[in-house]
């Protein structure tokens, strides 16, 4: 199969655009801001990585673009999906985009899985469902699809239930099930963070070759940064709802810009570096949102800070090829 | 002299029989375990989930009858060590979930104190919550917390107070039970430094249980691999990590995701095949046979036992040299 989007399209025009979307939930208390305008490109075929903390809004980003924010939830902005504002469309109009061109896989594989119904009944609906096969054939195409995504004895294992499964088999029948329709983008919510090591491993090598083999586009939403460093050819670092640092994935670890990606960096155990006494810290705890800030979100925890980072906001600017940061230091670096 | 000691422990549960008027079964989950920790020292436990690394933990402090084997606290079985409930003070846990682990109508001064009810019945109200305020500080939070309640806390914060309330009777031995695993990245070095900190200070032993083998090469001096119940290998931390011995000690460490892009794309499709064998139904041979690159017939068939491969170094498997 291979990648078929033509070349002029790879450059011209990106699949998915997001241009100052902003997420705010009216609260008792007033209204918050989880998103506060984040703007991103997605290539066709490209693997975006955003990574951030609890409270950083890189779900919220996800849910927003599926239409699925809880119901005090609101978006603005604009998400263009191939030119198509997603905010702006209906709910049916949406039915026809999510489960056919964009597909959704989340962290918890259970919770996302139907458990009275069997596994292959719930790989066929979309089919039946957005193409129109017969259950039959349907189905058919749900067991070869398992098959692909490695569950061992498909034919079998798709007349369970998914209780019957293991969390990394479940995990395989998400994606199983978000591949099926060939979707063009695939959005992926901590898909591996419930899975043991070994599990994930094989959870990522599965996504990175169906990725490669469909052409599907991946937005994968983590907090870890190995995992990023895997699967992604960019990555969007996010912090109190807004972009950080944005850069190649290669770019980004050989040389963090960001204090705060070179935090999350130094503060990262790793297998082989050279032992030190004590783990690089991020001192005080990580920030929800950042909308009533004047400056930048992380100034209150960043040891670099300068005077005017708590008043004035650093915009997030190009500051090197296919490399863009929010920080005044780099601004006066540069 | 050691300080916690087991010998050929074996931990299990009863779980309903079978069939609807069946006796209750045993459901062995820990298997003939041995192990030694000093004062002072730590020992990180690895496994994937289901390996039975917390049902060790609560099992050595004895919050689990053991089904076989025996556990010696500084010699002593405890099995027979009378007053066990108080010489607890000696020997604290740590849990994964923080927030779970505090009683949510009680102001941290109480949940940090109330072990001190227990362990120095003699203390009065006003110096109980001086040492709870004592311990709240030894971990970094200052004495205005103590009466906030857990539900103003974040995960970290909340971790904190699960230190202070084990640290609060001045314990030789604290088990960690995956302390890090629910928390952010910067929030879960702080703890580690944390931990690492007040065992130089106190002369604490640990035994970290993690799944994650990164923060065990951090804080561990020595690294226990646990496999379905079963240790696999066994090594001093630098041993370990510059060359792990056992196949599925070599496949832990080749599936752990590096914050670095072109090693790690070049290990994509290496991962393991094949699943994890059932706790219900182990096989007969090596826990690993069924996943193992290099298995063997005799894999399948005959269980390796855990022999001494290297001076220090122990492994269950029929193909390491000696």
């Amino acid at each position: 199969m291979g990648c078929v989007t033509p070349l002029t399209q790879m450059t011209a025009e990106p699949l998915l655009s997001l241009q100052d979307l902003t997420v705010r939930f009216r609260l008792p208390q007033g209204e918050t801001v989880a998103v506060d305008g984040v703007s991103l490109d997605l290539a066709p075929g490209e693997v975006l990585g955003i990574v951030g903390e609890s409270g950083s809004g890189k779900s919220q980003i996800l849910y927003a673009l599926m239409g699925l924010l809880a119901s005090n939830g609101r978006a603005g902005g604009r998400a263009l999906f191939q030119g198509q504002d997603l905010l702006a469309l209906t709910e049916a109009q949406l039915d026809r985009v999510r489960g056919q061109d964009i597909s959704m896989i989340f962290q918890d594989p259970m919770t996302s899985l139907n458990p009275y119904t069997r596994v292959v009944d719930q790989l066929a609906e979309g089919l039946i469902v957005h193409k129109g096969l017969s259950r039959a054939d349907a189905r058919a195409e749900g067991v070869r699809m398992l098959d692909r995504v490695r569950i061992p004895d498909a034919a079998r294992r798709a007349r369970l239930y998914p209780h019957e499964f293991s969390g990394g088999m479940r995990q395989r029948v998400m994606i199983a099930m978000a591949l099926l329709a060939r979707p063009k983008l695939l959005l992926a919510d901590e898909p591996t963070t419930a899975l043991d090591v070994t599990i994930q491993a094989q959870v990522l090598d599965l996504m990175a070759e169906l990725g490669r083999e469909t052409g599907t586009a991946i937005v994968l939403v983590t907090h870890d940064l190995g995992v990023v460093a895997r699967l992604c050819d960019r990555v969007a670092v996010l912090y109190g709802g807004r972009v950080m640092e944005e850069a190649k994935a290669e770019a980004l670890f050989d040389t963090p810009s960001h204090p705060y990606t070179r935090g999350l960096l130094a503060a990262m155990p790793r297998l082989e570096s050279p032992l030190t006494p004590r783990l690089g810290t991020i001192p005080g705890t990580p920030r929800s949102g950042g909308g009533d800030l004047p400056g930048c979100p992380f100034a209150a925890r960043c040891t670099e800070r300068l005077d005017h980072c708590t008043t004035t906001r650093p915009v997030l600017q190009s500051t090197a090829p296919d490399r863009r940061s929010a920080c005044h230091l780099i601004e006066a670096a540069t | 002299m050691t300080l916690l000691e087991s010998r050929n422990l074996g931990v299990g549960y009863r779980i309903p029989g079978t069939g609807l008027f069946s006796a209750a079964r045993m459901l062995p989950i820990v298997h003939d375990l041995s192990l030694t920790l000093d004062p002072g020292r730590t020992l990180g436990v690895v496994g994937e989930s289901g390996c039975g690394k917390s049902t060790l933990g609560r099992a050595l402090l004895r919050l689990i009858v053991p089904s076989d084997g025996q556990v010696l606290w500084q010699g002593e079985d405890m099995a027979t060590i009378p007053d066990l409930r108080r010489r607890r003070a000696e020997m604290q846990i740590i849990f994964q979930d923080p927030v779970a682990a505090l009683d949510p109508r009680m102001t941290l001064a109480k949940i940090v104190s109330r072990p001190l009810a227990t362990f120095e019945p003699n203390l009065s109200r006003k110096d109980a919550r001086a040492r709870a305020v004592q311990a709240l500080e030894q971990v970094g939070l200052s004495a205005d917390f103590a009466d906030r309640f857990p539900h103003e806390l974040s995960g970290g914060q909340a971790q904190r107070v699960g230190i202070a309330r084990a640290i609060v009777g001045r314990p030789k031995l604290i088990i960690c039970d995956e302390p890090v695993s629910a928390l952010d990245v910067s929030i879960q070095a702080q703890v580690i430094n944390l931990l690492m900190e007040l065992q130089e200070k106190m002369g604490l032993a640990l035994v970290f249980i993690s799944h994650n083998l990164a923060v065990v090469r951090h804080i561990s001096h020595d690294v226990m691999v646990m496999c379905l119940g079963r240790v696999v290998e066994q090594a001093p931390r630098s041993e370990f990590y510059a060359r792990p011995l056992h196949p599925y000690s070599q496949a832990l460490m080749d599936a752990v995701p590096e914050p670095d892009p072109r090693r790690e794309k070049g290990r994509v499709g290496t991962a393991l095949a094949g699943e994890l064998p059932s706790v219900l139904n182990p096989p007969p041979g090596c826990v690993f046979a069924s996943r193992c690159p290099k298995a063997t017939d005799l894999c399948r068939q005959t269980r390796p036992e855990l022999r001494t491969v290297a001076p220090g170094r122990q492994a269950a498997c029929h193909f390491i040299e000696a």
